[in-house]
């Protein structure tokens, strides 16, 4: 269900959705598919920039207390 | 005396109450009349709060009497942005799905302008949850910008930026997760600051990115910006990523000047995409040149990380506000805005290594912009790629084919200020960014002012 590039196609956005909990009509997905494609093209120049070592910005605090608010 | 009296900055209206030249309650009424008489056309207001606000100015009157003096922002009328937590106020976020929010408690920040003794006139127009754009089927009138109201005031902090501009309040706070505080800034022609990650409180404010968000303040100076941040940095446990970290005192240094500091620019950034609009740039070279005649010395940058920021920003803040979003969005779309509806649903396809990665991104990302920071104090660039457009030329999808001036500095967590820097042919305001060091604020703000006070721009006012 993805295309020659390797992108989403709108059947597979649907089902996507439809998994995710998302009811959303075949007009509602088209509308969907530019920014879907965007983001990818984002997480692939991300990609480009990761090397194997990188551990993800910290964020968790193994001694806080306090439930933060 | 009263249109001057409508445009004093904090400072100004400080000095008067102690030399008895104002009075809070005077200033609070005049300020209230003001937004009766403009905020029909101007919408920045969600909520006005006329008995609180005159109950505390009265308060503070009665206490500078007395000689209880809580600082600079004793008796200032402020406006919220209307995702900061006010107990017992309408805290809506811009959104039918918050419509009926009134928190049992404050926000720290909230509780932090209250007790520096400022006057709560209201809570501001915002777009959707801090992220969607505005449009016909917004919960509540969208904020317009005072120089022109066909035009946008830019967001999401939209309400900050156009009350401000329009004289309708003297300091806010606002949000900014990939520019929140400072696009509106830079289009409203005013000052705003998003301040070190950690360095203020965001326990209370509704979030959009818990990594990316950060709360600041607003102001049509810089100084002000500074005497508002002093009374809300600080160390809170309520907020998992506040910083222990020692606050400076951010009023003290202000007129030193830029002689001797080293600016970076990343010159080539600004030719990204479809580029930044040649007005744009020229308002910037020629702060580059004023800044170059007080003694800064310029130097161009590697543009690469600040160019790299915008992917893993967006992927974070998507992922992210999604996370916060979900169950509303399988259950109750339609309260949300068709704006910030589309944007949510395609945040539902970003996977989890995505995520992570942007993640990881963040981190080579972030010591890239440290690294040029240990051979340069600070860091220029213009604040928007562009003016603000009108209304009928919103194009949600043009934000990505222009650089994002402001994005790098959610991601590093970096400080950084718009300053108003001047217009365009048009009439709308052009912003000049100044980012920084962590925790250093304080330089930020001393070349911000170094700039404001060698220009006309932050004396203008819309013809509102």
């Amino acid at each position: 269900v993805t295309n020659a590039e390797n992108e989403i196609t709108p059947e597979l956005a649907r089902q996507m959705a439809a998994a995710a909990g998302l009811n959303l009509s075949a007009e509602e997905v088209e509308k969907l598919m530019v920014g879907i494609q965007r983001n990818r093209q984002m997480a692939q120049r991300v990609r480009a920039i990761v090397t194997p070592d990188l551990e993800p910005a910290p964020v968790f605090d193994p001694t806080a207390t306090i439930q933060p608010s | 005396m009263a249109a001057d009296l409508r445009y004093l900055t904090i400072g100004q209206l400080a000095d008067a109450y102690r030399k008895k030249e104002l009075s809070p309650v005077e200033v609070t009424e005049d300020s209230l009349a003001r937004i009766s008489e403009l905020d029909g056309k101007l919408n920045s207001y969600i909520t006005v709060t006329p008995e609180l606000a005159l109950e505390q100015a009265k308060q503070a009157r009665d206490e500078l009497v007395a000689g209880k003096d809580r600082g600079r922002l004793q008796g200032v009328p402020v406006g919220l942005k209307d995702l900061y937590s006010t107990k017992g106020i309408l805290t809506s976020g811009h959104s039918k799905v918050m419509m009926d929010y009134k928190p049992a408690a404050d926000a720290t920040t909230t509780t932090l302008m209250r007790e520096a003794g400022s006057v709560l006139l209201g809570k501001l127009a915002m777009h959707e949850f801090a992220f969607g754009s505005p449009g016909p089927d917004s919960a509540f009138p969208v904020a317009k910008n005072p120089w022109n109201i066909e035009f946008m005031p830019g967001g999401s902090s939209s309400g900050s930026g156009t009350a401000l501009a329009a004289g309708l309040c003297y300091g806010s706070l606002g949000s900014d997760t990939g520019g929140s505080i400072r696009g509106p800034a830079s289009l409203c022609g005013i000052v705003g600051l998003k301040p070190t990650y950690g360095r203020v409180s965001r326990a209370g404010v509704l979030p959009l990115s818990w990594s990316l968000d950060h709360a600041g303040p607003m102001s049509r100076t810089v100084e002000d910006s500074a005497i508002i941040l002093q009374a809300i940095a600080g160390y809170d446990p309520k907020d998992g990523a506040s910083a222990n970290v020692p606050v400076g005192d951010y009023t003290t240094n202000l007129k030193k000047g830029v002689k001797g500091l080293k600016v970076g620019v990343p010159r080539a950034w600004f030719d990204e995409d479809l580029g930044t609009d040649q007005e744009t740039l020229a308002a910037f070279d020629a702060a580059v040149k004023i800044l170059e005649g007080q003694g800064a010395q310029f130097v161009e940058i590697d543009s690469k990380p600040f160019s790299d920021a915008r992917n893993a920003n967006t992927l974070i803040l998507l992922a992210e506000a999604y996370a916060y979003h979900e169950a509303n969005m399988q259950t109750r779309p339609q309260d949300y805005s068709s704006g910030i509806r589309d944007r949510m649903r395609e945040a539902s396809y970003i996977s989890a290594a995505d995520y992570i990665n942007a993640q990881r991104a963040r981190v080579t990302i972030r010591a890239q912009v440290n690294d040029i920071l240990k051979t340069v104090d600070i860091i220029a660039s213009p604040s928007s790629a562009r003016p603000a457009t009108r209304f009928t030329e919103i194009d949600p999808a043009a934000a990505y084919i222009r650089p994002s001036y402001t994005n790098p500095y959610n991601l590093t967590g970096l400080p950084a200020i718009s300053v108003a820097a001047g217009f365009s042919a048009d009439g709308q305001p052009i912003g000049l960014q100044i980012g920084g060091r962590a925790f250093d604020e304080a330089t930020v703000f001393q070349a911000a002012y170094a700039y404001e006070a060698a220009t006309p721009w932050h004396d203008m006012h819309p013809p509102v």
